[in-house]
């Protein structure tokens, strides 16, 4: 098991956004978690990476580092604000390699991320919505973590480019052996990519299943309407 | 249009000036302080600004009242500035009781009358050129730091400054690395606008007798000087006062110019 999640809870003010959530992830698996805005799936993502403390509960990660963000990593929903305006592409891919000391090669993520190596002396306004969002996934990807949060990593391109960034993280997942949370309020895009499905409602998880038992059967009623707005 | 021309006038003004002012020995034809017994002269061909009351030239004096005046504003502002920056980017990174410390602090530096601080604080010191630089830095870093600390609100809930935190950035290289270039505009803006103040609050104290100390000159202790002979001599008064409003004024054209075109909506 890569990831225990248990009874984790994190209120702000009265509003419990996460409110006793339990799951576990394997090492492999394509996890989607699935909620409207306001469900708590962002405030859940910040709390695996600790980039929040929880007020209860705790998650256990098998880690190949003291330091969690050397296993676990994200790729932010909006490549245009995701990227400092400052600092050029190759920097920014960089700095998580001289943090953690990984033996990982600026353009050799470039490729990886398929990219030309020349883009490393650009600034983010110079690329596109796509690359932008290639360049994200380089710097996620720059300290070798196994477990990849996607938070939305779609949601803010264009159809085409929502296809060939797919296409990309379903390639690398193969490739480097890597753990998704894939974080989306759209199931068409989970469906493509998952094979298990969280759905998140007011801070709770109130289903969970395979991918055909979340589309074909679903138990609760928010789950099929949820369905039902897509599809 | 009319906003891009006076910022250029600015800029060649303070450039005129600064040169001047670092080639005073070159270009000054006496000694500053030498009393040349030709005292009371209107500006001729011979005293360009005319001589004063103890028969020095005034020419000779402006340029080396320029080094001493811009060299104030500008060792004063890089204080205030570095101060400011400081408190006001640890108040808005950290917020909480950080910033409820800091922002009251401000709060009670800014309830002092600034120039009656200055004055008092120039009292219990020895007059120099030295203490008004640094007790002017130390008196006008508190409108930096707010504006600081608004800059750093904003900018420490962009999805890029999560970014840095998410690849394990620490907060020293939060604030400098990825927040406080993003923030930079604001600051040269408040740097030329603070130069300005400091030129006059300088003026203001030499003015006073509490500035810099005669003979050296500054355009402020001339100022003074120039009291007790306004009828008989208004040039002594008039081209030291003149320099000063020119250096301000340029001051401004240059920090508005430089706020419109750092404007991060021009950029994008």
């Amino acid at each position: 098991m890569l990831l225990e999640v248990k009874n984790l809870s994190k209120s702000f003010g009265k509003v419990k956004a996460v409110d006793r959530v339990s799951f576990s992830i394997d090492e492999g698996d394509s996890v989607g978690l699935v909620g409207e805005s306001g469900s708590g799936k962002t405030t859940l993502s910040r709390l695996l990476l600790g980039l929040l403390k929880p007020d209860s509960g705790g998650l256990r990660l098998s880690a190949n580092s003291s330091r969690l963000s050397k296993t676990a990593q994200i790729v932010f929903q909006d490549p245009q604000t995701s990227l400092n305006p400052r600092i050029k592409i190759g920097e920014a891919i960089l700095e998580p390699i001289r943090i953690h000391k990984t033996d990982a090669k600026v353009d050799e993520l470039l490729q990886l991320v398929g990219l030309p190596a020349d883009f490393a002396s650009r600034y983010p306004h110079a690329l596109s919505g796509g690359e932008r969002q290639r360049v994200g996934i380089a710097r996620a990807l720059a300290v070798r973590p196994k477990f990849l949060i996607l938070d939305e990593p779609v949601s803010a391109l264009d159809l085409k480019t929502q296809v060939q960034i797919l296409n990309l993280l379903k390639d690398l997942k193969e490739k480097l052996k890597l753990t998704y949370l894939f974080i989306a309020h759209d199931l068409s895009v989970v469906k493509y990519i998952c094979d298990r499905i969280l759905v998140m409602y007011k801070g709770r998880i109130i289903e969970s299943g395979s991918r055909e038992q979340i589309f074909e059967s679903p138990q609760k009623e928010y789950t099929s309407r949820l369905l039902a707005s897509v599809l | 249009m009319l906003k891009n021309k006076l910022t250029i006038f600015g800029a060649l003004v303070l450039l005129l000036f600064v040169v001047m002012a670092i080639f005073a020995p070159v270009i000054a034809p006496y000694d500053p302080s030498e009393i040349i017994e030709e005292e009371i002269q209107g500006p001729s061909l011979k005293h360009w600004f005319g001589t004063d009351d103890l028969g020095r030239d005034l020419f000779s004096r402006a340029l080396y009242g320029a080094r001493i005046s811009l060299s104030v504003g500008i060792v004063a502002v890089t204080i205030a500035i570095l101060i400011g920056t400081l408190l006001g980017a640890l108040s808005g990174y950290y917020g909480g009781w950080v910033d409820t410390i800091i922002m009251r602090f401000v709060d009670i530096m800014l309830a002092f009358p600034s120039i009656f601080l200055i004055l008092t604080i120039q009292v219990m010191l020895t007059p120099s050129i030295y203490n008004v630089m640094i007790v002017i830095g130390l008196t006008s870093w508190m409108g930096v730091s707010r504006l600081v600390r608004g800059e750093f609100l904003t900018l420490r809930e962009r999805q890029y400054v999560e970014a840095a935190r998410a690849i394990g950035c620490s907060d020293f290289r939060i604030i400098f690395r990825h927040i406080l270039p993003n923030a930079q505009a604001p600051i040269i803006v408040a740097a030329t606008l603070g130069m300005a103040g400091a030129i006059l609050t300088e003026s203001a104290l030499s003015f006073l007798g509490l500035g810099v100390q005669p003979p050296t000159p500054s355009w402020g202790n001339m100022l003074m000087d120039a009291q007790a002979y306004m009828r008989d001599a208004p040039w002594m008064a008039i081209i030291p006062g003149v320099l000063i409003l020119l250096t301000v004024l340029s001051l401004y054209f240059v920090g508005e110019g430089l706020r419109e075109a750092l404007d991060p909506r021009r950029l994008n």
